[in-house]
């Protein structure tokens, strides 16, 4: 099977050989000094080669792709996700709709402060993220998707105190538009909560407005206005 | 028609968790491999950037184990950039500045620097069995899968890569 020496100590190395082979590897050592030269080169080399290339596992994930990272870690730890299957369980709160609501003046009356405000968000942060706003308000971005007229529409939540809701906007122009908005929990980390009739809204006019699939990351990066990259 | 789109919906929102947790499981030999392949820590985490972006655009098929798919991804993707730079990378000198005045440390580096040099000196099939297998720690059956190549072949080039290896490196 082994066509040489070499093929035959790889192959132990790289644990590919069973019980009954391994054993005539390791009695062949005892005998042959050239078989067990030619085996201690090749496994000091897998060792070094292996410290060589795991120097990288010390060294910081960039900016970039720590940010991806975590939003694939996001969707598992945050049940209200739209990407895991907890989705459809936020605790029941009592409906109320508001529907095509323009969010711009909204963001006009706020105070001024540095910090960024939710038409920011809308238009940088990638799904999968909490942020605080403008307020002291909290955001989750919970995943992008084109609708039927190709507009970027994002799902997401916003606590604003003393009230939090559910909603998706989707941009026209400059200019970012909800189309719907319900109360509901704003999720927390590792909280399971129970399907309401509110989650049921927001899902039924996802599935009547999506075009395609949801959104990846690149996707969504390709979205972002050029002035706010 | 509104159940289809519930249906298909699902199914994009299953696979999308299966890929994320797929990911997250085996990101540090997929990182590793970039860096093999890349020879750059920069370079790297750009790749693996790439990489992730592109599973989840376009995530595993359903009839193919994902380990050998991202490893595929990932090839594919630094040859598309290679391409794209139209250069062959070579070892970067500027994490040498950045080790303490430490004789060990700097004759562990050189050495490892002269051992990724033989790597990168090694013919692309070569190198690329050595990262998935040494470096990557993939099985020759998921090797194989990744190149779409027989587990004979696997064998052969995983032999004569650590001897070419040895040979390039010992005569460094």
């Amino acid at each position: 099977m082994y066509k040489n020496d070499e093929e035959l100590i790889s192959a132990y190395l790289d644990n590919e050989l069973d019980e009954k082979e391994r054993k005539q590897v390791e009695d062949r050592l005892g005998k042959d000094e050239a078989f067990a030269t030619a085996f201690a080169s090749f496994e000091m080399q897998d060792s070094s080669l292996i410290k060589a290339y795991s120097k990288i596992d010390n060294k910081p994930l960039s900016p970039e792709l720590d940010a991806l990272v975590q939003s694939l870690k996001a969707p598992q730890e945050t049940p209200t996700s739209k990407k895991s299957s907890g989705w459809k369980t936020l605790l029941p709160i009592a409906a109320s709709i508001a529907m095509v609501a323009v969010l711009a003046p909204f963001f006009i009356y706020q105070e001024q402060t540095p910090v960024i405000t939710q038409l920011d968000a809308l238009n940088t942060i990638p799904s999968g993220q909490t942020i605080t706003i403008k307020n002291e308000q909290r955001l989750f971005l919970s995943m992008s998707f084109k609708d039927s007229a190709q507009r970027w529409c994002r799902e997401y939540f916003v606590d604003r105190g003393n009230q939090s809701s559910h909603e998706i906007a989707c941009k026209s122009g400059n200019q970012w538009q909800t189309e719907i908005s319900v109360d509901a929990e704003f999720p927390d980390a590792n909280q399971f909560m129970p399907a309401s009739s509110n989650t049921a809204l927001i899902d039924s006019w996802i599935d009547s407005n999506i075009e395609g699939d949801v959104l990846s990351i690149e996707q969504e990066n390709a979205l972002v206005p050029t002035t706010d990259r | 028609m509104e159940n289809v789109t519930k249906l298909k919906n699902a199914k994009a929102k299953k696979g999308a968790k299966q890929i994320h947790s797929v990911i997250l499981d085996n990101l540090q030999p997929l990182r590793r491999f970039a860096y093999s392949l890349t020879n750059d820590m920069h370079d790297a985490d750009d790749l693996l950037q790439k990489v992730i972006e592109k599973l989840l655009k376009k995530p595993v098929p359903a009839d193919i184990a994902p380990l050998p798919w991202m490893f595929k991804v990932c090839k594919n993707a630094w040859i598309d950039e290679i391409r794209s730079r139209n250069v062959r990378l070579v070892a970067s000198e500027t994490e040498l500045e950045t080790l303490a005045d430490n004789k060990d440390v700097v004759e562990q580096y050189l050495m490892h620097r002269d051992l990724q040099k033989a790597v990168q000196a090694l013919p692309d099939n070569y190198r690329t069995v050595i990262s998935m297998v040494v470096i990557g720690g993939m099985s020759y059956s998921e090797t194989a899968e990744a190149l779409e190549i027989p587990i004979g072949t696997v064998m052969s080039r995983i032999a004569r890569a650590r001897k070419q290896l040895a040979e390039t490196f010992h005569n460094t």
